[in-house]
């Protein structure tokens, strides 16, 4: 089964998206920061990410960026909130394949990881 | 700050994300104008606001009131207050202020938010150096939210703008 990294220093997004995705029967793995999520990603090598953009130690940008340097053909979008447009166009020139804005729709969580997965 | 398109921004976002993250019929009551340091509710999200207007925004609720909102986003019965049940009121707190900014900067007024803060006890004092703060209440079949907003522009007279809070836990 498909394995899902879910990057996002909110505990509580974390534990509902991965609710959310291992009910569609994804594997999932959790990162609370960017650094982390380039960590686990290493060691992982998930098929796909899911990155919240506002984090401490390391934002979603960054890791998205350093995770694409490593691996050009990795799988990332990006979860906002409304107000981070720039970031979100930073993102998607820097690699990252589509956005999800919260507060998300189950549903279009779901589509974006399918989007990804091809 | 007395633009209303800039406080109807928070209040816009605020009952739109309500809508969207609860799925349950949300009435908005009367706005007040309430004293810098009047009590509140005995669990608070807040956030900063920075850039060309500056203040506070915070979401308030009673203990059970913040259980039974997480529990409904989350799909599942929440009793106890936990840090699961604090990250989801901060969430929707962030989530909140982030509409919020995105169509205040629309009105070409820049601004941004800060990360969420969680802050819980009984007869919560906040104040942000003085300034009135709107207070918002909205009424849900999970209990009630009180939005509470204290700003001013960046251009206004100095209220000494730390920010103040008390609690008797």
């Amino acid at each position: 089964m498909a394995s899902v990294l879910l990057v996002d220093d909110a505990a509580f997004m974390r534990t509902r998206c991965a609710k959310l995705l291992k009910d569609e029967g994804y594997d999932v793995l959790e990162a609370e920061n960017g650094a982390d999520a380039v960590r686990k990603y290493a060691t992982f090598k998930p098929d796909a990410v899911l990155m919240d953009v506002t984090m401490p130690e390391m934002d979603g940008i960054q890791a998205l960026k350093e995770i694409r340097k490593a691996d050009p053909k990795a799988r990332v979008t990006m979860l906002t909130a409304m107000g981070q447009q720039d970031m979100v166009m930073d993102a998607l020139v820097s690699g990252a394949q589509d956005y999800v804005l919260k507060p998300f729709q189950p549903a279009r969580v779901l589509d974006a990881v399918k989007k990804m997965l091809g | 700050m007395n633009d209303p398109a800039l406080i109807n921004a928070f209040v816009k976002a605020a009952m739109e994300t309500f809508q969207a993250e609860l799925q349950v019929d949300i009435k908005r009551g009367t706005p007040t104008v309430t004293p810098p340091d009047a009590s509140g509710l005995p669990v608070m999200a807040l956030i900063g606001i920075t850039g060309d207007i500056e203040g506070i925004l915070s979401l308030g609720m009673t203990r059970e009131t913040a259980c039974a909102i997480a529990g409904q986003m989350m799909g599942e019965e929440m009793t106890e207050m936990t840090p699961l049940v604090e990250s989801g009121i901060c969430e929707m707190c962030n989530v909140v202020g982030g509409s919020a900014a995105m169509s205040i900067t629309g009105m070409g007024v820049s601004v941004d938010i800060t990360p969420p803060v969680f802050i819980m006890g009984d007869a919560l004092k906040m104040s942000l150096g003085g300034v009135p703060r709107l207070t918002v209440p909205f009424h849900t079949p999970l209990g009630d939210i009180e939005l509470k907003l204290a700003c001013h522009e960046r251009n206004e007279a100095d209220h000494g703008s730390a920010l103040h809070v008390g609690a008797k836990i």
